[in-house]
């Protein structure tokens, strides 16, 4: 179990030298237990804490990233969710450390991994790998996040050495929001002169290579293929399935490029090519579960352009949220745009959730055809305050909802 | 200390009893018997007259969890057991005969006490028989015309109840945030 891939991490509290050096340190002395990679990639953090600022430093680490981090001082620390590594560093202690880190995160893996083998998910391994004695069948679910109530959590409640795994958690929950809501700070959404940023060309994604192949399909009657992505996707919309090898790990990236960059072809084959199989075949996956989850990946807190910013936008039908990623925020916002239609920047401001949230919330629920958008904000003209909600009933229901522990 | 209740309701065998029971902190009261007419091909046990479980809540609030007997024949306990509920978690199974009819008919018993409060609908068994799916139900329940979150549940699984409760609440305010 050494051969372990190398913990990604950021370097904080050092200049560009001492960083080289340290960068240096980690692939020679400490056998490249570490590389170090652009912020937002990161699995934990490496944080010097001897400079002048370092109180600074660490609220402003922290701010940006509440996964695991290792902390280099002269002087013990005990900080949250973190490992103290003396200096001067010895390499040995260095990779002890990371080893712990690397323990967690993967008894996490597993744990989620587990989870989503229980409720007959697919999730692939940190490293891809997935053993096939399973049988699964619905990719998509196996990005929902877990809920905080896991049993990873119950662990690091109990766990009582500085909460890693807690933090391990928190990290990979983190990660999954970054990977489905993007990085758009709210400033970006109400400036003006940067409205290019929230918009992206569904047509030239996969997301749109997929919308067109369902339509194929059903023009034809028979499956639609997209073609050119390493491995054949197949759409049968008439059985709400899809067929892939593709997992998360694969089909991930793929959203992230264009068609530009990778030419995807769309065209419906005939029944006899289509692979035959049953549906413990965990290559077959809900097409629901994946068109959402495509989505949300491609949209990381944008909306298809065109899409207008204030027309009030009212929900059809629910998602099936149970089945579906969750993203935060995903439940008010379906049942505020299901009583009452509301533009997308009023959603945000009016339920206090990043805009990102919003955008990609949206950018879900149109891919499953669950939207009505207005074509104009004029429906809004009188904002029918909804309901008042007594004080003492909302607390009520703020600690219903703790109670369920659902975020 | 506050009292509140939520209504679980729906056909025999929809999962009524064991969705109370995966969202109870205290051992469920029941009044199960042993089913013993038509109901006892689908399941050995059947309630009788209702189910009840608790949420405590921190602060000492209650909230009560009841579950009304599936059997048509026990529907006058229906309206006593609605008196000041927060809403309704209508649990349909989706190996039934016709779950749109079962759907139209409790929608039908409960109409007052939906239109003053919430609905939510929970389908169970979709594993085992997957058609037909949500999508339809969506159909049905506008059809009635109603809006509400249906989602797919597992009676059995916690993650699934405690999402449909909290789309629940959330239905009845958007705007409460679970962070206290
Ligand atoms: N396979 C499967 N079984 C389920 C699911 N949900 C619930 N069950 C099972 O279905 C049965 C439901 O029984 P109960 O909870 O007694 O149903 P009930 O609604 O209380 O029925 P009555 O009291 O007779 O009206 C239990 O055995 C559950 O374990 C599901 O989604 N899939
Ligand atoms: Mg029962």
């Amino acid at each position: 179990m050494k051969s372990f891939a190398p913990l990604k991490v950021t370097l904080h509290g050092m200049d560009e030298r001492a960083a080289q050096m340290f960068t240096m340190f980690l692939a020679g002395p400490a056998r490249g237990c570490c590389i170090v990679v652009p912020e937002g990639q990161q699995e934990a953090v490496i944080v010097d804490l001897d400079g002048v600022n370092a109180e600074r430093l660490w609220l402003d680490v922290r701010r940006r990233f509440s996964g695991p981090a290792l902390v280099l001082s002269v002087r013990e620390k005990k900080l949250r969710h973190s490992i103290w590594v003396p200096k001067p560093i010895r390499a040995d202690e260095l990779i002890d450390a990371v080893e712990r880190v690397r323990t967690e995160l993967n008894t996490l893996a597993s744990l989620h991994r587990g989870e989503a083998l229980a409720e007959n998910l697919v999730i692939a391994g940190p490293d891809g790998g997935q053993s096939d004695t399973r049988r699964m069948e619905a990719v998509g679910r196996a990005q929902v996040p877990p809920p905080p109530a896991t049993l990873a959590v119950q662990r690091a409640a109990e766990d009582d050495g500085g909460g890693v795994a807690r933090a391990a958690e928190l990290a990979l929950q983190e990660r999954r929001v970054h990977e489905c809501c993007g990085y758009l700070a709210d400033e970006v959404y109400r400036d003006p002169r940067r409205r290019a940023e929230l918009f992206f060309e569904p047509d030239d994604t996969l997301l749109g290579a997929m919308r067109e192949g369902m339509h194929v399909a059903k023009a034809s009657g028979t499956p639609a293929v997209v073609e050119g992505l390493g491995h054949p996707l197949i759409l049968c919309p008439d059985q709400r399935r899809l067929f892939s090898d593709m997992r998360e790990q694969y089909l991930r990236p793929l959203c992230t490029r264009s068609r530009h960059q990778t030419p995807m072809r769309v065209r419906a084959i005939p029944l006899e090519e289509t692979p035959i199989t049953t549906s413990a075949d965990p290559r077959l996956q809900r097409l629901d579960a994946t068109l959402w989850s495509v989505a949300l990946w491609t949209a990381r807190g944008r909306v298809p352009s065109g899409t207008s910013l204030d027309a009030p936008v009212s929900l059809r039908a629910w998602p099936n949220l149970t089945r579906l990623q969750i993203i935060p925020g995903a439940m008010q916002i379906a049942a505020l745009w299901s009583k009452q239609p509301t533009g997308l920047m009023a959603t945000a401001e009016r339920l206090g959730l990043p805009y990102r949230y919003v955008f990609s919330f949206f950018t879900a629920c149109q891919a499953l055809d669950l939207l009505d958008q207005a074509a104009s904000a004029l429906s809004s003209a009188a904002p029918s305050p909804a309901q008042a909600v007594p004080q003492d009933r909302r607390s009520l229901f703020q600690r219903m909802l703790n109670k369920l522990g659902l975020g | 200390m506050a009292q509140y209740k939520i209504i679980f309701t729906g056909p025999v065998g929809a999962g009524k009893t064991t969705a109370i029971r995966t969202l109870s902190d205290i051992p469920i009261v029941s009044t199960d018997e042993d089913a013993s007419d038509m109901t006892a091909n689908r399941k050995p046990q059947t309630t009788v007259a209702m189910d009840y479980g608790l949420m405590k809540l921190d602060g000492n609030d209650r909230v009560h969890l009841y579950g009304t007997p599936g059997q048509e024949r026990f529907d006058f306990m229906w309206e006593i057991l609605t008196e000041g509920g927060l809403g309704l978690v209508l649990m349909l199974d989706n190996t039934r005969i016709n779950p749109f009819q079962d759907m139209s008919f409790y929608i039908n018993a409960f109409r007052e006490f939906i239109d003053q409060t919430q609905l939510v609908i929970g389908v169970t068994r979709m594993d085992e028989r997957p058609e037909p799916d949500l999508s339809r139900y969506n159909a049905h329940l506008a059809s009635l015309g109603y809006k509400a979150p249906i989602f797919e549940v597992d009676a059995r699984k916690k993650r699934d109840m405690a999402l449909l409760v909290q789309a629940l609440l959330y239905s009845i305010d958007p705007g409460i945030r679970n962070d206290g």
